[in-house]
């Protein structure tokens, strides 16, 4: 466990599965369970493994009882997709691209998280007058990243123009746990949609999507909200914001104003096809991480395996965003690398290498101006 | 050039911050600053009778904003050229409206800032004796009254408007919002040709620069220009003018600065109907008056 990643021999004796018991059709297992009448699988379902969703970091025991951390601290990315209507196929692209949206977070040389250990929460949402309003994933970081997309079945309809993503962020605002905020950094969070939103969260809905104890979960996760007034989007997005760097890949660009409402014009990213998602991911965190720069976007994209004219789309579509805000962050410099040693589960500093008493990193000198020859 | 204590590596050769002597101390020639940029005047052996301005971020919390701010000015200057290669019979310059990005590179030897070296376009007219870039006779119009103690005439403020919303309606026509368009950063040289020069505070709007930000941006710079003829934009008050016989240019002016257009292009149209049917479209010279 401690050290397992998504290999592409894993994925592609899932793709297999997929192609022979499921006979091309990426949802198969999930389709599957609902022709035996058994609902979601527990895993995908927002109620299941009690409504939570931890991204915690991985150790292995050493004889001295001390812990090391295996893969690095773990950083969560969500992606929330639109299954609605011309959305449909969400499911089966999430699947298919997902190699490349892995190598290009944490598999290549120049992966834009290479010092984490990249974690994958998946969740879909269709409309509340759908069967099912969201799936959501467990924060996975090996096979199991495909596996639990092959539980989600895209709606594919949609009732309406709105669709509702509304309960995917409530439960990526309030019913998340990731590590990585324990050092200040955030975690990040994609939203994928051609749709305007309900901008509201409906109680009833809710408690359909969630279970009764969605608000029990929700303080004990350690937020307040009201029951009787229930959080609106914008507000949810605000609070979500507060812990992922949050961004709406708006495809088409329809409704562009709508979403700039809700998340700030600097975090919606018109993209052309859903088909960039792996590319235009990547380009985002790597920015936002100070990995990538503008200068050096495209060269980087194309390098990484993406077409020239795609990669010019893609460098304009991000070149708004907020840039480098993860290096902002006092502890940025300082988190722990995988190899680490850890005292007990729950340290955020490791060891000193002279004694097991947790030590917080040392601040970095500041650079100091050399008199006459700084600039 | 020998690399010395004022000269900085980057990728395009070796850049040399311009020096004068301060209390018998060789120090660098700043000229100018902003809370987060300082700047300098540099040239390079590989760049023969250029001068270059030199942007260095003050701490690398503003690196991105220069690393934004060069990628805006290429994809302008990618944007500016393309169009000039498609009209080479009458070309547009726009590419003289803002800076060139000669380098960009993070410095090590100044704690990891970036630094943005900025060469200039702008007409022909800032070149000293021996033929050499002189950046210094680049004019922010802020300057003219407050250092120069001057007044423009009214054709010389036509011509400094006209140039830069043309600026504008091409800025905004590829979704780019200027951001500072305050009189520090609208440069002109001795033919008053105009360039925008601080680009750190850019805007970019994947649906198009909106009808709100644009009539903000003619708005702010109609009110430059109000200044620079020591009118009062808020008053709505010009001081008589010979070459004003009538009141239409004023109006105009006003109706720009109290947000009545929300479009460069239509601006830039009817403001030169009107400056053409006033005083017909000829080149005037730079005029001031002493305030």
């Amino acid at each position: 466990m401690g050290y397992r990643r998504l290999t592409r021999e894993a994925f592609t004796a899932t793709a297999e599965e997929v192609k022979t018991t499921g006979r091309g059709e990426t949802s198969f297992a999930g389709i599957q369970r609902q022709k035996e009448g058994k609902g979601l699988d527990p895993l995908v379902d927002p109620k299941g493994f009690d409504l939570i969703r931890f991204s915690r970091p991985r150790y292995e025991q050493q004889e001295d009882g001390s812990l090391l951390l295996t893969s690095g601290v773990p950083m969560l990315i969500e992606t929330l997709a639109d299954t609605t209507g011309s959305m449909g196929g969400n499911v089966s692209l999430l699947f298919e691209v997902l190699p490349t949206t892995y190598n290009l977070l944490a598999g290549s040389a120049r992966a834009v998280l290479g010092r984490y250990d990249t974690q994958i929460i998946n969740a879909i949402f269709g409309d509340v007058v759908d069967d099912y309003v969201l799936y959501r994933s467990q924060a996975e970081m090996d096979v199991e990243i495909a596996k639990q997309l092959t539980l989600m079945v895209p709606e594919r309809a949609g009732g309406d123009t709105t669709e509702d993503p509304d309960y995917g962020i409530f439960a990526a605002a309030y019913l998340t746990n990731a590590h990585i905020n324990k050092y200040g950094l955030k975690s990040y969070h994609f939203l994928v949609t051609d749709a305007p939103c309900r901008e509201r969260i409906d109680r009833k809905n809710l408690i359909r999507v969630f279970g009764e104890r969605v608000f029990e979960k929700v303080k004990e996760n350690g937020h307040t909200i009201s029951e009787g007034q229930l959080p609106t989007t914008k507000e949810t997005v605000r609070e979500l914001e507060k812990r992922a760097h949050t961004f709406v890949l708006h495809v088409g660009g329809r409704w562009t104003s709508h979403w700039s409402g809700i998340y700030g014009s600097s975090h919606v990213v018109v993209i052309p096809h859903v088909g960039f998602l792996p590319y235009v991911q990547a380009a985002i965190i790597g920015l936002t991480e100070g990995t990538l720069d503008l200068q050096s976007l495209k060269e980087y994209l194309i390098s990484e395996g993406c077409d020239s004219s795609n990669a010019q789309t893609i460098v304009r579509a991000v070149a708004g965003i907020p840039l480098a805000t993860q290096t902002l962050v006092s502890n940025y410099k300082k988190i722990p690398l995988k190899g680490t040693l850890f005292a007990q589960k729950g340290d955020l500093w490791p060891i000193s290498e002279t004694g097991k008493k947790p030590v917080e990193a040392k601040k970095p000198k500041p650079v100091k101006e050399e008199d006459d020859a700084w600039l | 050039m020998a690399k010395d204590k004022f000269a900085l590596l980057g990728t395009k050769g070796v850049f040399a911050v311009e020096t004068k002597e301060r209390e018998g101390k060789i120090v660098p020639r700043k000229v100018g600053e902003t809370k987060n940029f300082n700047l300098y005047f540099c040239r390079s052996e590989n760049f023969p009778k250029r001068q270059f301005i030199l942007k260095v971020s003050k701490t690398i919390a503003e690196n991105p904003a220069l690393d934004r701010e060069a990628y805006i000015l290429h994809e302008l200057r990618i944007a500016a050229l393309r169009i000039d290669a498609e009209l080479v019979d009458s070309p547009m310059n726009y590419q003289i409206g803002f800076p060139e990005v000669i380098d960009s590179f993070i410095s090590e030897e100044q704690g990891e800032r970036r630094v943005l070296v900025l060469g200039f376009d702008i007409g022909k007219d800032f070149k000293n004796a021996d033929g050499e870039d002189d950046l210094s006779l680049l004019l922010p119009i802020s300057r003219i009254r407050t250092r120069n103690k001057e007044r423009v005439d009214p054709k010389t403020s036509a011509w400094i408007l006209g140039k830069a919303l043309k600026f504008l309606v091409f800025f905004h026509y590829l979704g780019i919002s200027v951001g500072n368009l305050s009189g520090g950063n609208i440069l002109i040289d001795k033919e008053h040709y105009v360039t925008f020069f601080d680009w750190s505070d850019v805007g970019l709007d994947n649906d198009g620069v909106s009808s709100e930000v644009a009539c903000s941006e003619i708005s702010r710079l109609a009110r430059e220009v109000i200044t620079l003829l020591t009118g009062d934009p808020d008053a709505e008050e010009l001081l008589d003018d010979e070459h004003l016989p009538d009141g239409r240019y004023e109006k105009f002016l006003f109706a720009l600065a109290d947000g009545k257009f929300e479009s460069a292009k239509r601006a830039h149209k009817e403001f030169y109907e009107l400056v053409e049917n006033m005083w017909g479209r000829k080149f005037h010279p730079y005029t001031t008056y002493p305030l």
